[in-house]
């Protein structure tokens, strides 16, 4: 079999790159539904990861990976996008900031 | 057909299905639905032993051996050597004794249907006599002294649950009932003692408990008769092949023991001393014997039976007269080797069986209570199997077993029924007369507050007399036949092997015969003839159906039970009937089973003597004396008043067992539990030596080393540990963002870890 | 080619990350997100994740954006306020510093590490045996020894079977025998399917290396045939479609004795078939009439004869027919793998997603129904329940405590 034109390495990096993008993203906004939309970039860039490996190893298992991932994604965003609107609901904010209920 | 001994399994199953029905369910089924459950099971058992029968008739009598599903592995020690399968052997014996057990069982459980009628604990009844089944279904049916002994203890159990089944009677008749069935659990203990302790030495000696291994068969004796006993190969096969056609490896105990008598000299080692086999043969004989007295209430352990007839009338019908009791004669058949082959042993067991046969049937004529009398009655008809096994005669014994089991069962129903019939009775004259007659104390079974039923219970009492002429060995009644047997036998070895034990057991047995057709003319007497001596007895009343065609059919079988098994040489009944039946079926697993002949001479005097004993109870119990009976005639004549007293006295067996036995027992232990555990081992030992120094011994390590040492140590970690958290608490600030910036550190210090390898290659170190 | 619309598309998925991170209006944020999403579909494309790629658009950028629009529109969230005065002022220099590190350590690994070093073979060579000869009833295939059929009756195929590549000798016994019949020699490459098919007679056996073609076809209505021919008396054969020498459509042309065919694409259907000499003379040999062809197969035919007691000869016609492999990536291995080895996964996944329904059913159904307020109630007593406890009933709770 002759090297793949595009070497597994490229997808890893790029894989990083957005992952890292959306941990940014979780750690600095503040809107409950960007950190949400980070997290599903996050999920994203760990999928791609296992598709390259899926095609470098030849075998379907990171492919099947990825198709769970994306299951639990989907179940993932009905709960949390169910208690985004729930905490809106009582805070009138979907600022996690707001959400804290320690007292110091 | 002979896929029918497969079935065998079925017989103990079945009633174990019934009586599991009747425990969980049987508070919804109602009588009815507990009835049809525990008659289905013992009929259904029954009809497993017929099938059975079929097989073993239709493949030649040919013994089988079937392993018990999922038992099969019972008791398996490999590294000892010890393998006891459950297993099931089928063959005449065990067939016979199936038969009997399930059939008579089955007759009782639609009695008791009737009987038990409102009861409080209907279903539980039914739940013990299914569990009777299953036990002693095992006990019959086992191929090793091991499944016998477990049947053995397990008909044990259901006699106690049974005999003390209305423990909770009102006016201390319930202590009664409970008393009576700690006697038989107690008395039964020293008998299943030796019966233990035979067994283990069978082990010891053969190393094994089955009684043939699976395709063995029987080493038959050459000729029939107690003259030739020295056991050769079955007689149609010559002696050379019959040698090549030895059983190899491994025997069961009764051909080893065969071929050891056989070749002669054989010893048995016990570690300490080594016996002969013969001697050992002997001990382990007399320790059987004393397990069969236990069982089968012969002297000195009879004395529970007739307390045991507390129990309700089906449970001593079934039992204690008709099964039960005889697993020790079935004990002693099933060893017939080992038995003859020890002459003193025969000579003990003939003479306890006699001895019995004539004290029983002499107690009985002094009996008041209806089933007290047919008690001992069935104490000395034991007497008879039991000195029957030790002439020699198995198949007689097995005979009489059988007969015994008709009429005697036969006899108690119609008890059963009296009962039930006068106590209706005195419910109906209570009824009519006010409340101030239930405050009498009035006893049902008492024969002086009866007399005049024949009238009253027709059923019953032309039953009871066929049971009465069987018993008494009129001829052509069953018992005639089986009892003349016995005599027969007995009197045999007296002349022509010149024994003792032959005589004197012929001479006690015959008056025990004489006795027994006496108590039974009284018995008929005091309660069917005559006027009616209670309000009670004059408005008696007949029995449920349930309860008559059990008698009907018990009647019918003592009338023709006896000709199963008829003489050589009988004229006209031998040539209709078949001569000696059932001794050529158990020959086939009996051994040393031989036939009766006939000698009119004898039984003619028998019937005679019988018939003489009838006249004279009729004599003794005329009319006139049954109108106003105010004393037993006999205890009114001043030349048997004394002989009476005894016998009503019972012998003063019981006053002897609780003078030399009960009471230095009971005094003995009085003493140990005083002294030895309570002044020595609870006040000295446990007070003052254990309790003393461990308290000592934690008051010091209470102070100084639990507070002192212990308690400061680990109030100043948790102090540390506090101060610690109270810095660390402000981690936590209650920011998501906070969090998720840590997680990502930390995850950042674990990639750090992976790739320190890669790192230091970086830097070059 | 590849490379270059790789580093387009990685490019527009960077920078469509970062205009969501960085984008005032949620909406905004969302959509770029879509693109994004989109980027990832293309890139499951080139790493031949058909499957994956449909299930990302539909399911991901649209289901679950759908979702989050919803969301966003239902609660008027879409204009976020800006960052005024930042509770944690050293979050960004932390968060950034941190992403460097994360992927200067990213970097480390995969240039000095081992990903994708090593790659393994994708798709192993199939192997089966099929006995044709004749006078034979039962035989034996061993592949360098190991056992590959046992006892295969005469016009049987044994089950492909997975098998290492590699250079094999191959060996024909009579069934049970100690004495080879026949060798042959065969390479086994990447993605072939090879039937060992035993040809001849007992005397003169032949073992014929038949690739076959597995994979599947771009049309429905088509299969691949590969065809071997076993008929001695001929020097070449031709099969066509029909029975016309002159008018049938020519499906294997000027076959050898002993030759297996290179896999053809032919139509499916119904049709006579005809096995013609090739030469001058074309005569016909044999002819199969009303063969039924199924689309999406691969067939191997053996054409063949054997002998009759009386020295006259049958014809045979061995047809034996596999389904085309799954590709990889495609929806059939996806679901093949999905229901076969990770059917236990999929059913936890799917009780996860049974959990989410009702977890979202419990957290908004407060919405649906007024909230009732006891424990408010319960703070602010009436008049009448904060009245003094009567002097009788404190005496008989006293007692009762």
């Amino acid at each position: 079999m002759e090297p793949p034109e595009v070497a597994t390495e490229l997808y890893v990096l790029l894989s990083a790159i957005l992952f890292i993008l959306g941990t940014l993203g979780v750690l600095l906004r503040r809107n409950a539904i960007l950190i949400f939309m980070s997290v599903e970039l996050m999920l994203n860039a760990a999928n791609l990861a296992l598709a390259a490996f899926a095609r470098q190893w030849g075998t379907l298992d990171g492919q099947l990976l990825v198709f769970f991932v994306m299951t639990i994604a989907a179940a993932e965003v009905a709960v949390g996008l169910a208690l985004i609107v729930a905490i809106f609901r009582t805070k009138k904010s979907t600022d996690i900031d707001d959400l804290h209920l320690f007292k110091n | 057909m002979e896929n029918f001994y497969n079935l065998v399994p079925l017989i103990v199953i079945i009633p174990a299905i019934g009586l599991l029905i009747n425990l969980f369910a049987g508070k919804y089924l109602g009588e009815k639905g507990v009835g049809i459950v525990a008659v289905g099971a013992s009929t259904g058992a029954f009809l497993v032993s017929v099938l059975l029968w079929i097989a073993l008739v239709d493949t030649g009598f040919e013994a089988a051996v079937v392993n018990m599903p999922l038992l099969d592995g019972w008791i398996r020690i490999p590294s000892a050597g010890v393998e006891i399968p459950w297993q099931f052997r089928v063959d005449t014996l065990s067939v016979t004794m199936m038969l009997v057990v399930t059939g008579v069982g089955t007759l009782i459980h639609l009695y008791a249907v009737g009987y038990m009628h409102g009861d409080e604990r209907f279903p539980r009844f039914f739940v013990y006599m299914n569990l009777f089944l299953v036990f002693m279904l095992t006990l019959v049916s086992g191929n090793n002294f091991l499944m016998m002994f477990v049947g053995w203890e397990g008909v044990g159990l259901c006699s106690y649950l049974l005999i003390g089944f209305w423990f909770d009677k009102p006016g201390g008749e319930g202590w009664r009932n409970s008393d009576a069935a700690r006697k038989a659990f107690i008395v039964n203990r020293v008998g299943d003692f030796g019966l233990v302790l035979g067994v283990l030495i069978t082990f010891w000696t053969f190393g094994t408990l089955d009684y043939y291994r699976p395709h063995e068969e029987p080493l038959h004796v050459a000729a029939h008769g107690a003259e030739e006993s020295a056991p050769v190969f079955a007689p149609d096969v010559p002696e050379a092949e019959a040698v090549e056609h030895a059983p190899s490896g491994p025997l069961g105990v009764f051909n080893q023991a065969h071929l050891w008598l056989e070749e002669g000299g054989h010893r048995v080692d016990f570690g300490l001393f080594s016996m002969s086999f013969e001697a050992t043969l002997t001990v382990i004989t007399l320790l059987f014997l004393l397990g069969a007295t236990g069982k089968s209430a012969q002297i000195p352990l009879f004395v529970w039976l007739p307390d045991a007839m507390a129990g309700p009338t089906p449970v001593s019908a079934l039992i204690h007269a008709a099964t039960m009791v005889t697993a020790g004669v079935y004990m002693m058949v099933r060893s017939n080797v080992f038995f003859h082959a020890s002459d003193t042993t025969s000579f003990v067991v003939t003479l306890i069986g006699a001895t019995t046969a004539l004290m029983a049937g002499f107690i009985a004529m002094g009996q008041w209570d209806i089933k007290k009398v047919l008690a001992y009655s069935t104490v000395s008809q034991l007497g008879f199997m039991v000195a029957a096994v030790g002439v020699g005669a198995y198949a007689a014994a097995m005979f009489h077993l059988v007969t015994h089991a008709f009429f005697k069962a036969l006899l108690f129903l119609g008890s059963g029924s009296v009962i039930h019939g006068v106590e209706h009775g005195h419910h109906h004259v209570a009824h009519a007369h006010g409340d101030e007659h239930h405050a009498e104390p009035f006893d049902p079974q008492d024969i002086r507050n009866m007399g005049g039923l024949r009238h009253r219970m027709p059923v019953t009492y032309w039953t009871y007399l066929i049971g009465m002429l069987a018993l008494a060995g009129v001829i052509p009644f069953a018992g005639f036949w089986s009892k003349d047997e016995i005599l027969l036998d007995t009197l045999k070895l007296g002349t022509e092997q010149g024994r003792l034990d032959g005589y004197v057991g012929f001479v006690l047995l015959l008056v025990a015969a004489v006795f027994t057709a006496f108590y039974m003319t009284r018995q008929v007497a005091l309660v069917f003839w005559g006027a009616p001596r209670t309000e009670a007895a004059a408005h008696a009343s007949e029995s449920s159906p349930t309860m008559t065609v059990p008698l009907v059919i018990l009647a019918v079988l003592s009338v023709i039970g006896g000709f199963m098994n008829i003489p050589d040489g009988f004229p006209v009944l031998g040539s209709l009937f078949g001569v000696h039946e059932l001794t050529s079926w158990l020959e086939h697993s009996v051994v040393y089973a031989h036939a009766g002949s006939f000698n009119f001479l004898l039984a003619t005097a028998a019937v005679l003597l019988a018939l003489a004993a009838i006249y004279a109870g009729r004599l003794v119990y005329n009319d006139r004396v049954l109108r106003t009976l105010r004393l037993d005639p006999l205890e009114a004549d001043p030349r048997t008043s004394r002989a009476f007293a005894l016998a009503n006295a019972k012998l003063y067996w019981d006053e002897f067992y609780f003078k030399y036995i009960v009471y230095p027992f009971r005094d003995a232990a009085h003493w140990l539990a005083d002294r030895l555990d309570w002044a020595f081992w609870h006040d000295f030992v446990h007070n003052e030596v254990i309790y003393g120094t461990f308290q000592r011994a934690t008051r010091v390590l209470t102070e100084p080393v639990d507070r002192g040492l212990i308690d400061r140590a680990f109030n100043a970690i948790g102090e540390a540990i506090r101060a610690a958290a109270a810095r660390l608490r402000t981690i936590q600030t209650g920011y998501v963002r906070t969090y998720a910036l840590s997680v990502l550190f930390g995850a950042l210090l674990v990639m750090f870890i992976i790739l320190l390898p890669v790192i230091r290659e970086l830097l070059g170190m | 080619m590849e490379l270059t619309l790789f580093i387009i598309v990685g490019a527009i998925a960077v920078v469509t990350a970062v205009m969501m991170l960085i984008s005032e209006n949620a909406v905004h944020s969302a959509l770029f997100l879509v693109l994004n999403f989109a980027c990832i579909a293309f890139f499951f494309l080139m790493l031949s994740g058909a499957f994956l790629a449909m299930v990302q658009i539909t399911v991901y950028a649209g289901a679950i954006m759908v979702l989050f629009l919803f969301v966003i529109m239902l609660l008027g969230a879409e204009r976020l306020r800006p960052e005024q005065n930042p509770r944690f002022p050293w979050m960004v220099p932390a968060a950034i510093a941190l992403a460097l590190i994360f992927l200067v350590t990213v970097s480390l690994a995969i240039i000095r590490g081992e990903v994708g070093a090593s790659s393994r073979q994708i798709e192993q060579p199939y192997v089966r045996a099929v006995n044709a000869v004749d006078q034979l009833e039962a035989v034996d295939v061993y592949l360098d020894g190991a056992l590959i059929a046992e006892n295969l009756a005469y016009g049987e195929a044994s089950a492909f079977t997975p098998w290492e590549r590699g250079r094999y000798d191959i060996t024909l016994y009579p069934a049970g025998a100690e004495e080879p019949l026949a060798t042959a020699k065969v390479d086994l490459n990447r993605g072939e399917a090879i039937s060992f098919t035993a040809l001849g007679t007992r005397a003169d056996p032949l073992l014929v290396v038949a690739d076959e073609d597995l994979r599947g076809t771009d049309r429905s209505d088509a299969l691949r045939v590969t065809v071997v021919n076993g008929v001695r008396s001929v020097e070449r054969i031709d099969v066509v479609r029909g029975t016309d020498p002159v008018a049938s459509e020519i499906l294997i042309d000027d076959l050898p004795y002993g030759a297996a065919s290179r896999p053809v694409l032919i139509t499916g259907g119904t049709t006579d078939l005809s096995v013609f000499s090739d030469g001058v003379r074309r005569d016909r040999l044999m002819t199969f009439s009303d063969r039924t062809l199924t689309p999406e197969q691969g067939h191997l035919w053996v054409f063949t004869t054997r002998a009759r007691p009386d020295n006259s000869f049958d014809n045979v016609f061995l047809s034996l027919e596999s389904n085309a492999l799954p590709s990889f990536g495609g929806p059939t291995s996806i679901g093949l793998t999905l229901f076969a080895r990770y059917i236990l996964p999929m059913q936890m996944v799917a009780v996860v997603l049974l959990v989410a329904m009702i977890g979202t059913i419990i957290f908004t159904r407060d919405m649906l129904a007024p909230r009732r307020v006891f424990v408010r109630r319960l703070a602010n007593p009436p008049a009448e329940l904060q009245a003094p406890i009567a002097p009788e009933a404190a005496s008989r709770s006293s007692l009762e405590g």
